[in-house]
């Protein structure tokens, strides 16, 4: 530590990370330009810096598979500048053109050939494009939802659907769309005038049950068991990989009068989609028997929802399907791999 | 009600409330792992102004909910959001922001680490490179052919959103 008075640059650097997540890009960039130290702590790669600022603003994973590639601040950078088009059928607004296309990028009268800009979505930074049946749903940084298109309603302009707390992932099915909020609640929309309702997978257990990790015991057992990694909307169903517990699938739920604001869906778990690599401790023994008799199928990292089909990708590399929704085991797709891990 | 004692690092004793100076989780397991203790516990990093400061915030605060679980998910909530309270407490001079900012981190007070980080955030939010120099009293230690090159590296930042920028007209092509 320097003799003079404690100053902003002595703060070790796990304090300046948390100020400079605090911030923002912009201001961290600003803070950048004021002295060497400052530079080297933003444009350092060790830092990671824009690995972090990338993972928070853009929320998508996708952009993983890049970054053996280019480094985070250019690949930032690109993505800061990032604009929107949608072409194809136009049918609905699903396209959500806020001008007509010229002439000749239209194929046909409700066929746009040419990728066409979306200007309004020029100033709302937009990380995710999800394309439901009659609709299409744009995610932004900062965790809104807008859509085009017809969602259970008649037609409407493009206009943001209203969720209780910022959203972190979305996805959508034919005529619905669930979505992840940060805080890794999961909300369903069948019908975009009623608005959005969140699913609860919890039901009241008692604390002293050692039984089985069930979505019941959500949260009950271990910090990193039952939290929500990733919802999928795949034509008329929702599904949701929770840690611990596997992929779940249920029918979204329509508007209710009783309870407008939530509902408890009736769920199937995906045989052996509940492998965890590391089983967080103080899990109950026979749970933990359960969770480990999948060793051979391996954790899953991704998965598929096609109508009545499921595909999931697992940590092993190994590609699995489990056709219909029943209690099926999963079969694995030797045709398909993945470099393990990814 | 049970007191302890804490020991500053310039060897000031200070009485403090048990479940107050519990708001420290470095504290809160020290007392778990040794039991009762009778002598005062030592704060070696932290002086007696800092750490009396420490413990106003922790009095303050004594009713707050522990926090949750999802809290570090959740840390990039806006950087103005500070209550009123903790707001004007950390109306104090930098070398003070600083040291409760460290101490908070030594002695394991996460909301309180939060708030100065915050704090400390909105110092600079707003400000050109030039005005946050002017703030923390920073030294400009680049040659003027690097502050420019910077200066241009960093443009980007600045138009990415282009909210002014004109248009441009596929129709035109």
């Amino acid at each position: 530590m320097s003799s003079g008075p404690l100053s902003l640059g002595d703060l070790p650097s796990e304090i300046l990370d948390r100020i400079l997540d605090c911030v923002g890009y912009k201001e961290a960039v600003n803070l950048s330009g004021t002295s060497k130290g400052f530079y080297n702590t933003l444009y350092d790669e060790d830092t990671g810096y824009w690995k972090r600022e990338a993972q928070r603003v853009f929320k998508t994973p996708h952009v993983d598979s890049l970054i053996n590639k280019v480094p985070w601040q250019y690949l930032f950078r690109g993505m800061a500048k990032a604009r929107v088009y949608t072409w194809g059928q136009a049918t609905n607004g699903k396209l959500g053109h806020d001008r007509s296309p010229p002439k000749h990028y239209m194929r046909s009268r409700h066929s746009v050939a040419v990728p066409f800009e979306i200007l309004r979505f020029r100033s709302k930074f937009v990380v995710d494009i999800v394309a439901g049946g009659w609709s299409t749903s744009f995610l932004t940084s900062d965790g809104r939802v807008y859509i085009s298109g017809r969602l259970g309603s008649e037609l409407d302009p493009t206009a943001e659907i209203e969720f209780p707390e910022p959203i972190f992932q979305l996805s959508s099915g034919r005529g619905h769309l669930i979505a992840l909020s940060n805080k890794g609640r999961v909300y369903t929309c069948v019908n975009k005038s009623q608005g959005v309702q969140r699913v609860d997978f919890c039901v009241t257990v008692n604390d002293s049950d050692p039984g089985h990790l069930t979505p019941d015991k959500i949260g009950k057992v271990a910090e990193d068991i039952g939290w929500v990694k990733k919802v999928v909307g795949g034509w008329d169903r929702c599904a949701a990989l929770i840690s611990g517990i596997g992929i779940v699938v249920w029918e979204p739920a329509g508007f209710s009068r009783s309870d407008p604001v939530c509902y408890r869906p009736s769920i199937r778990i995906m045989e052996g989609t509940d492998y965890l690599e590391k089983p967080p401790r103080g899990i109950p023994t026979e749970a933990l028997a359960d969770v480990q008799k999948h060793k051979s199928i391996g954790q899953v990292v991704d998965f598929v929802l096609g109508e009545g089909y499921l595909v999931f990708l697992t940590i092993t590399g190994k590609v699995f399907a489990i056709p219909g929704f029943d209690r099926v085991a999963p079969v694995e797709l030797v045709h398909f791999s993945s470099p393990e891990g990814q | 009600m049970s007191e302890i004692k804490l020991l500053s690092s310039d060897q000031a004793t200070i009485t403090v409330e048990k479940s107050v100076a519990e708001r420290s989780i470095l504290i809160k397991n020290m007392l778990e792992d040794v039991g009762e203790v009778t002598e005062a516990i030592p704060i070696p990093n932290v002086n007696e102004n800092v750490l009396k400061k420490v413990i106003e915030w922790c009095e303050h605060h004594k009713g707050d909910p522990p926090a949750q679980a999802d809290d570090d998910s959740d840390s990039r909530k806006k950087s103005s959001d500070i209550d009123e309270w903790d707001q004007k407490f950390m109306q104090v001079d930098q070398e003070m922001l600083f040291e409760i900012i460290l101490a908070a981190n030594y002695l394991d007070i996460k909301p309180l680490l939060d708030v100065g980080c915050k704090t400390v955030a909105n110092m600079i939010k707003g400000k050109s490179p030039e005005e946050i120099r002017k703030t923390f009293n920073i030294q400009n230690d680049f040659t003027p052919d690097e502050e420019e090159q910077i200066r241009r590296e960093n443009e980007w930042a600045e138009e990415s959103v282009p909210r002014s920028q004109p248009l441009d007209i596929d129709e035109a092509c």
